[in-house]
């Protein structure tokens, strides 16, 4: 451990209450962050990290998340209530439009967002079911999961197909064809995170039961990843989707999806954690990594012949987030804890 | 890492006063910070910040667990509330009349986040003192509600005589002997007692009840009577069964009455084949094991031999077939003493509690077996277990406690001078109390 450099972070704030979601804008000039409590903390990177904060809801945040292309953000919130939120250069905030969602199997918490690849959809999680919204607020289509509440989706990385995760399997919908049945991809038990592969090939989901889920989108041959002592939710791809990467465990796992896939093969283990691993990034470019514990400890990795990490940072509790910034090559890594703080990390010195 | 956030599950069939009590849980000056999980609106409405709705949300786990279910929505607002746990001191979780409390409790045991946060204190279960007999038979909720609690609310006692509320609490009691009974009219019990149980406190649990560890019965009352020599009179009437089972003893001269230690013996007397006796049949204080027919009221003879004292051992209580015994002038007397017992068989309820006491250390690996073996095979049968268990090489007490199939253990307060033993509560049908202590005792290091 010696051997390996301490990181200190260059920017620290409280943000008062425990982080709900944290993004960066497509720019990667501002980091947004919600808390608990629903207050909105941006912080400008390109004024001295320059900080404006409002609250968003009245009623308790569950996602904030920034358009792939636009300086523009969407917030939800318990109460059914989504909001698109613009930046401009000063800072100044605008609320672009507020989308008012009917509660869904008596539920009105809205748990997940999640923009198209090309930004012209925003997906709404709500109860069972996704909803689908244009930029400007108007809702469009909605899709449903019978199931029960959806807890994952992702969109296909050309666009137009839309997974949903859950209990009991993901139903992939077509958007540009609403009405069409969904493609059904069953699996026993509770599925709680979803990532479809950088080429689209493979639908992976963060299982309840302590495993990951596979699919292949083609044949919808399954297979599954276990060996996680916690809920492997967090699923990173690097190396353009040759690789994946895994938290759930005291390791950080790299597993193989070039050639003919994972089956069969080993998987590469990085010791460092005594804790398992509960947020994970990769850089723009894949890079590279950051891992974070669940008491606190964070590693920076290199993707490739880094047995041991480049550098290591310590926070103030559970690791909640860890995100690289958007711009290519970058070096500045967000961090938030459980504890309710912010850190911006520059790993320039090792990476 | 910050002490775990107790957690009290409150339970009960519709109608039973949960909301009465979660408006007073949440209206008392009791100095807590209480979050509220409800998943029903009651008749009377909750005007708090922290209630959340939950949308009862039952998924079954893909972890090779028959019975494991839980509650999804219940992660989700726990996963939450994890966030906000500076803005409140415990959680009260409110279950709908209906839910079977298995996948609530189940939710503490099975997702990694939860577990790590929160603490299941307690399963308190609310029980109507006026209507709940009727439910008895026809709701398995009621039943599953009764025996996974940790403490009984028995509301609305003001609807009910002594001697009903008495009976009530042999039934529950004879369904769960862990949990304490505590009578209430319109859920007027004290908070910090509710919400204070100690999930983990056994030795509370078995002090509570002194019929704990008796022995399980195939009779459920003893009467002590003095009779002069002659005939005299046993009256039954026509009862629920149409049989009775009983024994008439006579307690030898001189003997010291204990109806415990007579117990032991006329149990044994029981385990012989009854002689059957019809309306017309005379009754001979003996050892013989009577098997009485009952299709309308009927008088026995009752043939005393000489002055004594006999004692009566009857298959139901005296209540259920109006029993009366005459003497030689055909006046009704009483018992000099009588004595109730918790009989396993009472309304034919499977669902018992089975304790189990082991002296000595237990060895870990084979432990973990037997609880294995124990958890595989029983784990769909058993409702709720707790105990404090002797580990070889363990300096403290290992603290348990489980959900169906599923298990938490966590090292206790350290022995010290304490003599070291085992003791383990299981609730749930058709458990084999025998069975389970021999194969226990096999655990011995």
């Amino acid at each position: 451990m010696d051997s390996i450099q301490k990181l200190w972070n260059f920017f620290e704030t409280d943000l008062g209450e425990a982080p709900i979601s944290l993004d960066w804008s497509a720019c990667g000039r501002w980091l947004a962050v919600i808390n608990v409590d629903s207050t909105v903390m941006i912080v400008d990177t390109m004024t001295d990290n320059k900080l404006k904060s409002w609250k968003a809801h009245d009623d308790g945040a569950l996602a904030l998340t920034w358009h792939p292309k636009l300086s523009l953000f969407a917030t939800s919130c318990q109460g059914g209530m989504v909001k698109l939120w613009e930046v401009e250069d000063d800072l100044t905030i605008n609320e672009v439009s507020a989308i008012e969602l009917t509660p869904n199997s008596g539920s009105s918490w809205v748990e997940l967002l999640k923009w198209s690849p090309d930004g012209k959809h925003l997906s709404i999680g709500n109860g069972n079911s996704v909803t689908l919204s244009t930029i400007s607020g108007e809702i469009s289509d909605s899709f449903s999961f019978p199931n029960g509440t959806v807890a994952a989706i992702d969109w296909h990385p050309k666009g137009s197909l839309l997974a949903i995760a859950g209990y009991g399997g993901v139903l992939i919908y077509n958007v540009l064809e609403p009405k069409e049945k969904p493609i059904v991809m069953e699996r026993k038990g509770s599925l709680l995170s979803l990532s479809w592969s950088p080429d689209g090939k493979f639908i992976l989901a963060g299982c309840q039961d302590n495993a990951v889920a596979l699919w292949r989108f083609r044949t919808r041959k399954d297979a599954q990843m276990s060996g996680f002592t916690y809920k492997p939710l967090q699923l990173t791809w690097i190396s353009r989707g040759k690789r994946l990467l895994t938290g759930g465990t005291r390791e950080l796992v790299i597993w193989p999806f070039d050639k003919k896939g994972p089956e069969g093969r080993d998987p590469e283990m990085r010791s460092f954690h005594e804790h398992a691993i509960c947020a994970i990034s990769a850089t723009p470019d894949g890079q590279s990594i950051a891992s974070g514990c669940r008491y606190g400890r964070i590693a920076i990795w290199g993707a490739t012949n880094s047995p041991e990490p480049k550098g290591w940072a310590e926070l103030d509790g559970r690791v909640e987030h860890l995100l690289w910034s958007s711009v290519k090559n970058s070096t500045t890594l967000a961090a938030s804890s459980r504890q309710g703080s912010l850190y911006l990390f520059d790993a320039s010195t090792i990476i | 890492m910050n002490a775990k956030v107790p957690v009290t599950i409150l339970t009960g069939f519709l109608g039973s006063g949960k909301t009465t009590l979660l408006n007073r849980i949440l209206s008392e000056s009791h100095g807590l910070r209480i979050a509220v999980i409800e998943n029903e609106f009651g008749e009377i409405g909750i005007d708090q910040d922290m209630v959340i709705n939950a949308d009862e949300e039952v998924f079954e786990m893909n972890n090779g667990c028959i019975c494991c279910t839980v509650r999804g929505d219940l992660i989700r607002i726990l996963n939450n509330l994890a966030r906000r746990r500076d803005k409140f001191d415990r959680i009260v979780l409110e279950t709908t009349g209906l839910a079977d409390p298995g996948p609530v409790a189940q939710t503490f045991f099975v997702d990694d986040d939860v577990r790590d946060e929160f603490n299941l204190e307690g399963i308190v279960t609310l029980v109507d003192a006026k209507h709940v007999e009727q439910h008895f038979d026809d709701s398995d909720e009621v039943v599953a509600q009764i025996a996974f609690a940790d403490m009984i609310v028995l509301n609305k006692c003001d609807l009910v005589n002594d001697e009903q509320q008495n009976e009530l609490k042999e039934r529950i009691g004879n369904l769960n002997k862990m949990a304490k009974i505590l009578p209430a009219e319109m859920a007027n019990v004290s908070i910090p007692k509710v919400l204070d149980i100690g999930g983990f406190d056994l030795d509370r649990a078995l002090g509570i009840n002194e019929a704990f560890l008796e022995p399980e019965y195939p009779f459920e009352w003893a009467g002590i009577y003095s009779l002069r020599k002659g005939q005299n009179f046993l009256k039954l009437s026509e009862g629920p069964d149409p049989d009775m089972s009983l024994i008439c003893y006579p307690i030898p001269d001189q003997s010291k009455i204990e109806i415990p230690e007579l117990a032991e013996t006329v149990f044994r007397l029981w385990a012989e084949l009854p002689t059957k006796l019809d309306s017309t049949g005379e009754i001979n204080p003996s050892n013989t094991h009577w098997n009485v027919d009952l299709p309308q009221e009927t008088e026995f003879r009752v043939n005393v031999p000489k002055d004594g004292t006999y004692a009566l051992f009857t298959q139901h209580t005296p209540e259920e077939f109006d029993l009366v015994m005459k003497d030689v002038n055909g006046d009704n007397t009483s018992p000099i003493e009588d004595h109730y017992f918790a009989a396993g068989h009472t309304h034919d309820d499977t669902v018992t509690s089975v304790a189990l006491e082991c002296a000595g250390d237990l060895d870990s690996e084979k432990l973990n077996s037997w609880f294995s073996v124990l958890l595989q095979t029983e784990g769909p049968n058993i409702f709720r277990m707790k105990g404090i268990l002797s580990v070889k090489d363990s300096e403290r007490k290992m603290v348990f406690q489980g959900v169906h199939m599923l298990f938490d253990s966590q090292p206790g307060e350290p022995w010290g001078d304490e003599s070291r033993h085992s003791r383990l509560v299981f609730i749930g049908r058709e458990l084999n109390q025998d069975y389970l202590q021999e194969t226990l005792k096999l655990c011995l290091a």
